[in-house]
């Protein structure tokens, strides 16, 4: 185990859906209008309690182990980085778009010059020793980035605080790098507004 | 929706140019010499894929605008599409050097056309598989049934255009080939069956998939492709143009007692038969593309629901 | 209010520890700490304008339970609280004539009214200050409240002959108006969780706090909320104490008499006073004391009305200014000078056609002149355009409000060259260069050279922002016992400090820079926690100070309705909204036809009046939403996404997209602000005969179309529905009916 396999960690219970991360990955990587890296769902939940609270789940590129994006692109632009992130080499983009098809996480967009882009959790900054902008800027310490692999690391300590964290879509064996503490809870929890995506509504809520 | 109708369009040519393809090989076995019938299966055969790829490569258009990238594109033997691009060039030089030996000598060798036929299946199945392997992310398209769904869709609109042009270039051919007439009524019965299957496969869907599955189905029997759905694809693409054959069959069969078979051979040819078998036609192309299109649009991804 | 990202911070932290408890009373469910998975926080809906019949409640329960600290409110001054372990008393045992004939009726007790022969006192100026009266904790006898330590709080009786009562009996019989089961019905708060809530607010000592922010009392009732949260805070004892009600950031002199430099004299200043003059906001004067009363009843006139409404305690209000403005009354404003403001876009039921046709009518404001960084709603209907900079072109020294309770302040200063014209010497245009150079043109003292005096006695000039705000930083940088450190060179390199322009170092001495740049680098200077808190860590600096709560407020008590004389309530208590004669607007209209409230609430993506030209915050918002209970919505046949609109009364529509959510309260729809722009960027704008196209999507939304007040909008004049006592114009409330559209 002595590669490296970057991952991040959301504890779902910290993030107050303010969008900063949004805004700071939008001005870090240069992401186009109405295209995202990350973004955050917000929705109303009932819990358990029976009292209504608001959820925010940001998303991202997982950055899984078994990529299909990674698996299906044609061109090798798609690829697994040494330190276990998936990457685009833009210069080898053709922009078929295959990997966009591909992804069940659906977090990959085309730039108007065709080729495909996403998260690439700041490999520019994390190569020189830098967060993710998104880690580095959430205000309320609801992101944790560091090596999976590496027990001492602050997301290994956390993650083993939460029992292993959970990931979404467990169930499609791609064994993502994204973790999160609270999915599961707030999944078991019935919606009860429309699923906002920033402030514009994703999926309409039908009561 | 990552891709649209342009992508539909390539599936839909692709498996159009396969099944001519191999309708042109067929004509070897013809009871009847079919020679126009040969040559205009095995100009659609390499012109539909020749034009399908290019509508691909001009959709690419990252590449297009980068076009040595395109060279890049059997880096990934791991890809569907990496093998794709080694299918379709193969059976486009199959194919383009079948129809130049067979415009040049009027005839081709048979072992070249049973390849091509081979490479013909190949590309009409690999459009299947190619939304096969991204079914992790949309649960319609699932890799068992579609290969075999777009490879007998493939029989259907290819065999439909060959035929077509047949028809209006040279009717006299049309009765060389005396089994398509069964396949006429049984293909649309076949691509009816895989459909039902493919819902239902995709209906009951579990875990994550579930709700993207049950959406997508929704989205093709109740949703906002439903008249695309029931109206350009079940009736017309396969409801009528099995209706039309029927009622060409039995016309042929009740004008000819002889071919108790009810053999195609045996049909009248009327100015009203033409323009039954003209109508199925066409219907069957829509219906075709119609199937690629609604496969495209109405699937929807499991981050989506 | 905890939407604020660092108070967010702070509080997810230790909700997540478990340090912390906290229900958020609010109409709208915001993003914000309230997660589904964090422990120890609740949303509880409460019904738009009822924040005061929730304190109500809440005090009525801990009365009720004796639940609340009757040792912090016995106190009758500072010295006794701070004996006791407090940091702040209030006026609760406080006598307050009761005796309708008595001349000084509804006042507090004096010794004079006690026949009580005391020495008068006075403060360091040598005014008179006033004494009160009190009921001695320890005798049971009338005593001055400066010359014992606790009075008796519940006390109801005569006095010298007089009938008396405390603030803290009048406040009971207030608050006991309506049953717990009323104030649920009108709050929609459950009567378990007001139970649950007061008694929660009592467990903790004084380590609770009401955290309640303008919003709260947005709306025509809204006094009461603000009351409400000081009588929490008072019943606890919390105020000064740590954990409690501690003072928001409290900062050093900084742009006023600081350590280095003089900011705040102005030599040769001409003996000028306002005090005779009255606010074009009609605030500040009683109706009664104004010229035009004097001389209306001069005239012959008995008991005449204004007819705009005055607001005898409100100190200033932009949105009264405005209204003040178009109906050219009290007087007619001749130049209006306006910076960086949106006034009629941010006052709910201003931007309306017949205003912006009076604003734009020399007629009525001769010569309008706007200093903005863009071209909205206010500045378009200007006469003239002052360029200004941006947050990042410009010096600030914003104390940090709740997001700090320590002692400093942030800076803000230029990280870039301003885009704004350059007007010739290096300077760029701005209301700082506008400001000087028009003065200096006047001739007015305080400007251009030898404008400010450092604490050696030289002078410097002001022709800049630099000039003024360098130096403020310069006192902040010198602030206290220690200055701050030089900057190192290695630092001032790394961070580029070394690289800015001479015009900014040359505005503080060589001595002063380096440690000017120290506090630039830190974006403010911070002193240690310590700093604020006394020795053991229980109370706030400056504890010993007075710190008084009127739970009995003489000046609310002597408030006079221009319109109808009506008083307000000298304690906290739940009144229903009020048009401009403080009677009910229930009985002007039908709850029943308009059952619905509305609250707005600081969107997430916009600022109060900005931000919808960012094209990456119409991104991540393209508008805003009419925001309805999914039960309201069920009954009206609304589904998410339907186009609806809310109607006033008075036919003003509010047009916009339903969001049907949980997270809304029952009865009220919301709405967040800074959407549905008719300006600023909106529209196509010409200068210098170049045609800039506007852009639509800097329009989308909606906004609150709040009805003007229907009593005094008559006969041409346009007043909008406002709290009585503060003038703030009723952002929350009011009455709708809500329709598909």
């Amino acid at each position: 185990m002595s590669e490296k396999r970057l991952g991040m960690l959301i504890d779902l219970s910290l993030c107050i859906g303010c969008n900063a991360c949004v805004v700071a990955c939008k001005r870090e990587n240069d992401v186009p209008l109405t295209k995202f890296n990350t973004w955050i769902e917000s929705f109303d939940v009932e819990r358990p309690d029976g009292r209504i609270a608001r959820a925010n789940v940001p998303k991202q590129c997982n950055h899984c182990e078994d990529a299909p994006c990674v698996k299906v692109c044609p061109t090798g632009a798609s690829y697994k980085a040494e330190d276990g992130t998936v990457q685009v080499d833009m210069e080898k983009c053709i922009g078929c778009k295959y990997c966009m098809a591909a992804c069940p996480y659906q977090v990959r967009y085309q730039l108007d010059s065709g080729e495909v882009q996403k998260c690439t959790f700041c490999h520019h900054r994390t190569t020189e020793g830098m967060l993710p902008m998104c880690v580095s800027t959430c205000v309320g310490y609801a992101r944790f980035f560091g090596d999976l692999n590496d027990p001492e690391s602050d997301i290994s300590k956390r993650l083993a605080e939460a029992n292993g964290g959970e990931v979404l879509y467990d169930d499609l064996g791609l064994h993502p790098s994204l973790y999160y503490i609270g999915l599961k809870d707030i999944e078991a929890m019935p919606v009860a507004s429309a699923i906002h995506r920033g402030g514009n509504v994703m999926k309409p809520y039908e009561g | 929706m990552v891709w649209d109708a342009f992508i539909a369009i390539y599936l839909f040519l692709a498996g159009l140019g396969a099944g001519a393809f191999v309708l042109g090989a067929l004509t070897n076995w013809a009871k009847k010499p079919a020679p126009a019938m040969k040559k205009i299966a095995f100009i659609v055969g390499p012109v539909a894929v020749a034009v399908g790829t290019l509508v691909l490569v001009v959709d690419a258009h990252a590449g297009f605008n980068n076009p040595m990238r395109f060279f890049l594109l059997i880096s990934n033997l791991g890809s569907v599409m990496s093998w794709g691009v080694i299918i379709l060039s193969v059976f486009l030089v199959v194919s383009i050097i079948d129809l130049i030996v067979l415009l040049v000598k009027k005839s081709t060798p048979k072992a070249l056309d049973i390849v091509g036929a081979v490479m013909a299946v190949c590309v009409a199945a690999y459009t299947g598989v190619l939304l096969g392997d991204a079914g992790v992310a949309f649960p319609l398209w699932n890799m068992a049934i579609l290969p075999v769904l777009f490879v007998v869709s493939a029989a259907s609109t290819g065999f439909a255009i060959v035929m077509l042009v047949t028809h209006l270039a040279k009717p006299e051919e049309t009765e060389a080939l005396p089994f398509m007439g069964k396949v006429g009524l049984a293909l649309p019965v076949l691509e009816l069956a895989l459909v039902i299957v493919l819902l239902a496969v995709t209906a009951t869907a579990d875990g994550s998939a579930a709700a993207a599955a049950s959406a997508s189905v929704a989205n093709l029997i109740s949703g906002p492709y439903a008249v695309a759905f029931w109206l350009g694809f079940i009736a017309i693409g396969l409801v009528l143009p099995f209706c039309l054959e029927m009622v060409r069959h039995r016309k042929g069969v009740g004008a000819d007692p002889a071919t108790s078979e009810g053999l195609p051979s045996d049909r009248p040819s009327g100015a009203s038969d033409m323009t039954l078998a003209l109508a199925g036609e066409c219907a069957v192309l829509v219906g075709g593309f119609m199937l690629r299109y609604l496969v495209i649009m109405a699937a929807v991804a499991v981050a989506l629901v | 209010m905890i939407n604020f990202q660092s108070s967010g911070k702070r509080t997810s932290a230790n909700l997540a520890a478990g340090k912390l408890k906290i229900d958020v009373l609010d109409c709208t469910l915001a993003n914000g700490c309230v997660t589904p998975t964090l422990p120890g926080i609740n949303w509880i809906p409460i019904k738009p304008a009822t924040n005061s019949a929730f304190c109500s409640a809440l005090i009525q329960k801990m009365i009720a339970d004796k639940t609340y600290d009757a040792d912090a409110l016995s106190f009758t001054n500072q010295k006794a609280a701070v004996a006791g372990g407090y940091g702040a008393f209030s006026n609760a045992t406080f006598l307050v004539i009761d005796d309708e004939s008595h001349p000084n009726y509804k006042k507090l007790m004096r010794p004079a009214d006690a026949g009580m022969d005391v020495p008068e006192k006075t403060d360091k100026d040598g005014k008179a200050v006033d004494q009160f009266v009190c009921i001695d904790a320890e005798t049971g006898e009338p005593a001055v409240t400066d010359d014992c330590s606790k009075g008796v709080l519940d006390f109801e009786g005569e006095v010298n002959g007089v009938k008396v009562r405390t603030g803290f009996a009048i406040l009971t019989e207030s608050v006991n108006a309506y049953t717990i089961e009323e104030y649920s019905e009108i709050t929609g708060v459950s009567v378990e969780d007001i139970e649950r809530i007061a008694k929660e607010f009592t467990s903790h000592g004084t380590r609770v706090s009401v955290c309640h922010k303008g919003g709260s009392c947005a709306s025509v009732n809204g006094v009461d909320a603000m009351v409400g949260a000081n009588m929490l805070h008072m019943m606890m004892g919390t105020n000064q104490m740590i954990g409690g009600n501690a003072p928001n950031s409290p900062a050093p002199t900084t742009a006023g008499k600081g350590a280095r430099y003089d900011l705040s004299t102005v030599k040769g200043k001409p003996s000028v006073s306002t005090k005779n003059a009255a606010y074009i906001s009609r605030t500040g004067v009683a109706w009664e004391k104004t010229d035009e009363y004097k001389n209306r009843v001069a005239a012959g006139e008995t008991d005449p009305k204004p007819i705009m409404p005055w607001f005898q305690y409100a100190s200033s209000s932009d949105s009264q200014a405005l209204m003040s403005i178009v109906n050219k009354y009290p007087y007619q404003c001749k130049i209006l000078t306006s910076f960086m403001c949106n006034t009629i876009q941010a006052t709910p039921g201003a931007m309306r056609d017949e205003v912006i046709e009076r604003l734009k009518d020399p007629e009525v404001l001769p010569l309008h002149i706007a200093c903005d960084v863009f071209i909205g709603e206010h500045a378009q209907y200007a006469d003239y355009i002052v360029p200004d900079v941006t947050p990042y072109e410009s010096y600030g020294l914003p104390t940090t409000g709740t997001t700090f309770t320590g002692y400093g302040t942030t800076v803000r200063w230029p990280v870039k060259e301003a885009e704004s014209v350059e007007i010739g010497d290096g300077r760029h245009a701005s209301w700082e260069t506008f400001l000087s150079d028009v003065a200096e043109a006047c001739e007015l003292p305080g400007f251009g050279d030898d404008a400010i005096t450092d604490t050696d006695g030289n002078t410097w000039p002001l022709r800049d922002a630099g000039d003024f705000y360098l130096k403020a930083i310069a006192n902040l940088a010198y602030a206290g016992d220690e200055p701050v450190a030089d900057i190192s060179a290695e630092e001032a390199h790394m961070q580029g400090l070394d690289e800015l322009p001479e015009s900014m170092s040359a505005a503080v001495t060589a001595e002063e820079w380096p440690k000017v740049q120290h506090v630039l680098s830190r974006g403010g200077r911070y002193w240690p926690m310590e700093y604020v808190h006394d020795a053991d860590g229980k109370r706030c600096l400056g504890y010993e100070k007075d710190h008084q709560t009127f739970i009995y407020s003489e000046k609310r008590a002597l408030y006079k309705n221009c319109y109808s004389g009506k008083g307000t309530s000298p304690v906290l208590g739940y009144f229903p909204e009020t048009l401009s004669d403080m009677s009910p607007v229930e009985e002007h209209y039908s709850r029943d036809e308009f059952p619905f409230t509305v609250s707005e609430h600081k969107p997430r993506f916009r600022s109060i009046s900005m931000l919808s030209n960012s094209p990456v915050m119409r991104d991540l918002c393209d508008h805003n939403y009419i925001e309805l209970n999914r039960e309201d919505a069920a009954e009206l046949g609304i589904k998410d996404g339907d186009k609806v609109r809310a109607v006033t009364p008075l036919g003003d529509v509010s047009e916009g997209e339903a969001m049907v959510r949980a997270g809304q309260v029952k009865g009220g729809f919301a709405l967040a602000f800074g959407y549905e722009h008719i300006n600023y960027g909106a529209q196509d704008i010409e200068i210098d005969g170049q045609m800039t196209k506007g852009n639509p999507a800097i329009a989308a939304g909606v906004r609150t179309h709040q009805m003007l007040d229907p009593l005094v909008s008559k006969d041409g004049v346009l007043s909008i529905y406002s709290e009585n006592e503060a003038a703030s114009p009723g952002r929350c409330g009011g009455m709708f009916k809500i329709e598909k559209a």
